[in-house]
Formats: structure tokens, sequence, C-alpha cells
């Protein structure tokens, strides 16, 4: 047994020196021995207990020992990390599990390994300076490598390494863990990828902002260029910005910090206590301007704008002086066509009147000739009578109240019709209605206008064997039309422009009687209507008349 | 001085005498007075300011009353002939050249019994004025003819 024990008591070595002592025959008496021996072998087995308790202890120690050993190997080799130890030259001491399973291997089949088996052949040299640099600088080292698993397959691994010295300070060997970065790697890829969308992004953004940015200044131009008054003016009445116009026109002047011009205060005013736009013709400098005040809650300030409108008050100005004649006229008019009703009836009646009593008291003394001239005078006062009726029935119906309704023009036209027929009962016409669509307008004037239509068509065709008038209507878009169509004596369409003027005749009254006034009546009434009225015709084969109603309302 | 049949009021000379002709043709003598202006119109009628007794006021069996007169028109003679209580009775029939729809509202409007419009043609004037006197002296009974 050469093995040193620990700690071994006097008493012990002085009995191992008897016992050695006994053993090679010294001197020792037998009585002596024997008691000595009793006493030894008492001894002994005290000593014998004791060893075999600190054998037990001993085993025990040494259990914990390798229990602890193996904790801390499985520590080692069971790290998140893979961990080598590496000789100078880069072969592998020793590495633990997880580096292992990192390179695909076993841990066994690694001792002695170079390293550079498992590094890519293009990193050979970076992992060969990194070892190189871990000795020099005598402090961790770190880099980037690609590396080739046993199976071939090949991951991005992060190793960092120190030089370990041993107590003489010469190199003993390197320690390095190893990390599998590829999920760094990718993320780090996804990373980038994100930062470049990012900075695309932002510059797009950025261009959009410029662009923004310059919109702005030029709608910003904008009441500058405004020839207009453009106001920013503080609730006090204080203007914050005027553009130029404001600055530049007369009347307004305007200057920043400065009181509104005088004559806008109260409309100011009344848009502030009001809060809302408000706007009012405001007469500065001579000129008249449309201003517009509005309030922009929350913000101490109105928008204050102006707009040149002195035209259309001057416009206006005369429109209204000429209404103010107008009605004057119109007043005159309707004393004058009163005073015509009265007063020149009058002298007519007085006229026919005592022609016809001379006639009566003393028409039998009377020659052929004076008889002739009498009646000339008769039927001339007559015809003086019948012109002054017709004018002013033609201008009362430009002061006629209109009261517009929808009309059953058939219905119309067969009343105007009977009405024609009674005032002459002998004439042999015949009369065709035509399928006519609803008419809208005063019944009354529309009725007098087919009236007059229809009286026309019967005088333009009296001296006919057959008279054949024919009457009917038609949608056309927003009109209707309707017409009255006689086989007559017509007419040429060179005098077309005459045919509905007040006292335009195109035939001698020797042939057709009449004032001249019925077709302008019809004309008249029309357009009061806001529609038109039209004709055609040929000399000898009739004539043909329309007018149109429009229907929108 | 008895009872009138017919006042006529009327300023135009001519139109009185042809009214006048005409009447005087008719088969029945009708007793006209014929008075040219309005004011001598109610003196007639109510005496020089009214100062006529109630059973001395004149009552015709029709006044012919023209509108357009010097002094008093025609419109104010017909208010205050049918405002006063002695006369509101008499017919008064508008005899005018005006057929102006305001005239024709005023006068029935203020009480007149008839409106006509003097046609232009004499006979047709001659008719009328001797249908008009033929209806309200022959046919027409007033309330106080028996009186």
């Amino acid at each position: 047994m050469t093995k040193k024990r620990p700690a071994a008591n006097k008493r012990f070595d002085d009995l191992r020196t008897r016992a050695e002592d006994a053993l090679s025959g010294k001197a020792v008496s037998s009585g002596e021995i024997s008691a000595d021996v009793q006493k030894l072998i008492h001894e002994l087995d005290v000593h014998q207990t004791e060893l075999e308790m600190q054998n037990e202890a001993l085993r025990k120690s040494q259990m914990e020992t390798a229990e602890e050993h193996g904790k801390y190997t499985d520590l080692f080799d069971f790290a998140p990390v893979g961990y080598f130890t590496f000789d100078r030259k880069g072969n592998i001491i020793e590495a633990n599990v997880t580096g292992a399973s990192l390179l695909g291997s076993e841990k066994r089949s690694l001792t002695g390994q170079p390293f550079r088996r498992f590094v890519t052949s293009g990193h050979f040299s970076i992992f060969q300076s990194h070892l190189q640099m871990a000795l020099e600088i005598q402090s961790k080292q770190s880099c980037k490598l690609k590396l080739t698993r046993k199976d071939g397959s090949l991951f991005d691994a992060l190793i960092d390494t120190i030089a370990v010295m041993d107590g003489d300070g010469n190199f003993d060997h390197y320690r390095s863990s190893v990390t599998d970065i590829t999920d760094l790697k990718l993320a780090e890829a996804a990373l980038k990828e994100v930062n470049e969308t990012l900075e695309q992004r932002v510059a797009e953004r950025t261009a959009e902002l410029q662009g923004a940015n310059e919109q702005a200044a030029s709608l910003a131009r904008f009441p500058e260029e405004n020839p207009n008054p453009v106001m920013r003016v503080s609730t006090d009445g204080s203007v914050l910005y005027c553009n130029p116009a404001s600055v530049k026109i007369p009347g307004w002047a305007c200057k920043d910090g400065q009181q509104l011009p005088e004559p806008l205060l109260p409309l100011f005013g009344q848009a502030i206590t009001g809060e809302q736009e408000t706007q009012q013709d405001i007469e500065l400098g001579e000129r008249f301007y449309s201003v517009a005040v509005v309030p922009i809650p929350g913000k101490g300030y109105a928008n204050v704008y102006g707009r040149d409108i002195t035209e259309r008050k001057r416009a206006e100005e005369i429109l209204r002086e000429r209404t103010v004649q107008l009605e004057a006229a119109n007043k005159e008019l309707e004393s004058f066509s009163y005073s015509v009703s009265h007063d020149l009836r009058a002298p007519l009646r007085a006229i026919d009147g005592y022609a016809r009593l001379i006639l009566k008291k003393q028409g039998d003394k009377f020659d052929a000739d004076t008889l002739d001239k009498f009646n000339v005078i008769r039927s001339s006062t007559h015809m003086m009578g019948q012109l002054i009726d017709d004018l002013l029935t033609f201008s009362r119906l430009g002061r006629k109240q209109m009261s517009l309704a929808l009309l059953d023009m058939d219905v119309l036209m067969k009343e105007a019709w009977k009405e024609l027929q009674a005032s002459d009962p002998e004439r042999n016409m015949r009369l065709t209605v035509n399928s006519m669509p609803a008419g809208y307008g005063d019944r009354v004037l529309i009725k007098q206008a087919l009236i007059n239509l229809l009286s026309n068509a019967a005088k333009f065709t009296k001296y006919k064997d057959a008279a054949n008038i024919e009457m009917g209507g038609y949608a056309d878009g927003n009109e209707h039309v309707y017409y009255v169509r006689d086989n007559g004596v017509g007419f040429d369409m060179a005098y077309y422009d005459k045919l509905f003027g007040v006292f335009q005749r195109l035939h001698s009254t020797d042939h057709f009687e009449g004032t001249g006034v019925g077709l302008a009546t019809v004309q008249r009434i029309i357009h009061r209507h806001g529609g038109r009225v039209w004709a055609e015709g040929k000399v000898d084969e009739g004539a043909c008349f329309y007018f149109a109603l429009n229907m929108e309302e | 001085m008895g009872n009138i049949d017919i006042l006529l009021v009327e300023d135009n000379p001519h139109d009185a005498e042809m009214i006048l002709e005409t009447l005087s043709q008719q088969d029945i003598s009708t007793r006209v007075h014929a008075i040219s202006d309005g004011a001598e119109a109610l003196d007639y009628l109510f005496g020089p300011q009214g100062c006529l007794a109630k059973a001395e006021v004149r009552l015709p069996k029709l006044i012919l009353l023209d509108l357009k007169l010097p002094k008093v028109s025609g419109l104010e003679i017909l208010k205050r002939i049918k405002s006063d209580e002695r006369t509101r009775n008499i017919p008064v029939v508008v005899f005018t050249s005006s057929d102006e729809a305001r005239d024709r509202t005023e006068s029935y409007r203020c009480g007149a019994n008839s409106y006509i419009v003097k046609p232009m043609q004499a006979a047709a004037f001659s008719r009328f004025v001797a249908d008009v006197g033929a209806y309200w002296v022959s046919m027409n009974m007033t309330t106080y003819a028996d009186a």
C-alpha cells in the first residue's frame, strides 16, 4: 500500500512500531507481551472500526464528488452554446455535446480532429487569423464563419475565442464558444429588408410631403394673386393679414395691424356677434363691393372677402330707372286706352247716329249718289269703331292677369269653332280635328288665339267652293305644337315679316275685311305664354299657322 | 209737376239727342228729364243742398246714368243714390262708352242694377235704348210705382 494515509494518528504510529518490533523478535517479555498484546488487540479492534467508519465517509465523499462532477459535465455538455478547446494548431482537444451536435458529429469522434475540417474552404484563413489574434492580443476575439456539418449542410456561426495560458505564461490551449447564428442571420436579413422598405417609404413620404409643401406654397400665393380684396381680421377689428389687392384698391387701403376700413365695421361686428357668415353690398371709395365676413370659430379672427360689383350695381340702377319709366309709360298707356275707349267712340257714335237720323227723316229726298255717300260715311265709322275695339282688345292682352291651367285643347278648339260658326251661320266650311295633346295656359287667352286663327282661316277661304280647315297638334320635346291649316288664298312667304304685325295686311280690304290685328293678337297671346308662333304658306295653295306652348311647368 | 219716367244723366249732347229721339219714337210716351252734369242730377233728386222733404223727393222709374260726367262722376252719383234710403230703390242703369272691367265691377259694387256699353253703330244704339226704356219703364215694377 503506497497510498498515503490521511492524518494517521500518533497512537497508531506507536502501535505500528511496536507491532513491527514484536514481529522482528526484539526483546519483549512474555508477561509484558501478553498484557500488551491484549491491549493491542483491543486497540486494533478500535482502530479497525474507526478505519471502517473512515472508509465509509471516504466512499460517501467520493460518491458526492462524482455526482458533482457529473453535474458539471452535464452543464458543460448541454449548455446552449457549443464549447470547444483547441490546441495551437486548431485541433479539437475537447468539445461539448452542443458543439458536437452543431457540427452534426459525435462528441468522442471530434477529439483530435482539426476544426478546419468543419470550416468552409473560403473561411480557413479567417479562422486561422482569428486564433492568431486571440493569442497575440490576449483578449476575447469574435468572428463569423460559415461552417459545414458532417452531412455537408452549411450554417452561419459566431465564434468567441480566448487563449488560455499556463502558470508560466506559456500558451496552453484555446477555449472557444460556437453559436449557430443562422436564425440571427435570417432575422438580420429580414430586418434589413424591413429597413429598406422603411427607407423606401420614408423617401416616398418625403417626396409626397415636398409635393404637398409646394402645393401649399402655391395655394398660399392664391390670396396674393387674387385681384379681389382678401383679409384676415382679428375679432377686435385689426387686420392680421391683407392681400395686395386690399392694400392697393382705394377705399380699402388696408395695412397689417391697422383697423378695418370704417364702412366695413358694422357688417364685421354683425358677423362676429352673430357668429355666422354675413354678406352685404358696401360702398367703398366710390365703388360698390359685395363683402362677405366669415368668422372662423375658435380662432379669434374672421376672413373678409370683397368683390367689386360696381358694374352690376350701375346696371341695376339703370334697370331700376328703366322699370320706373316703363311703369310710368304703362300707366300712361292705360289711361290713354281708357280715354280712347270713351272719347274716341263718342264722336263716331255721333257721326253714325246723325247720318242714320238724316237718312231716316230725309232719305227719300236724296238722289242715289248722295245716298251712296251717306253709306260710305256710315261704313267708315263702323270700320273705325272696329279698329278701336280691336286695338283696345290687343292692348288689354298685355295687361290681363293670366291664370294658367292644363287645357283640353280638343274641347277648346270645338268651342272656338262653335263661336265662329255662330257669327256666320251661312258659310259652308268643313272642319277636320286631328288628335291634340293637352296644353298649358290661360284658357280665355288661348281660346281667343284659336278663334282668331280659325276666323283667319275662314276669312281667307271665303272664295273657295269647299272651305277645308284642319286642326291638330303634337308633342315635340318640351313643346306642344298646334296648327290650323286651310286651303284658302295662302300668302307669299316674301311678306312673312308682315304677317304678325299690328295693322299689317297682306290683302286689300276690298277682298278681305279686317283690321290687321287678329294674327298680331295671336302672336301676343302666345308670346305671353313663353311660346312661339310661325306660319307656312304659298299663294293660292293655302296656309298653315302654328303655335307652340312650353310644357316644362 | 208730376214724377217723370226716366232721369237721363248724360253730358254728351249728341248721345242725349239720340236717346231722346229714340225714346220719343216709342209707342208709349215716356217722360224723360235730361241733365248734363252730376251735381245737377243730385240737385234734381234731393233739391239744392238736399233741401227737399222726404215726400217731395223725386222718384223716377229709372235713372240712365253715364259714368264720365263733369263735376260729380257717375259712380259718385250712384253711391249717393244707393246710400240714401229715399232713393235706394230707384233702378239705375249705367249706360257708358267704357267696357273696362274696372268700371263694370265698381258700378255693380256701388249698387248699379244694370251695366250697358253704348254700341258704336247707330242702329244698335237705338235698339238698346228702346229696349232699356221698354223694360224698365213699362215692364219693370218699382217698389214705389203705386204710391
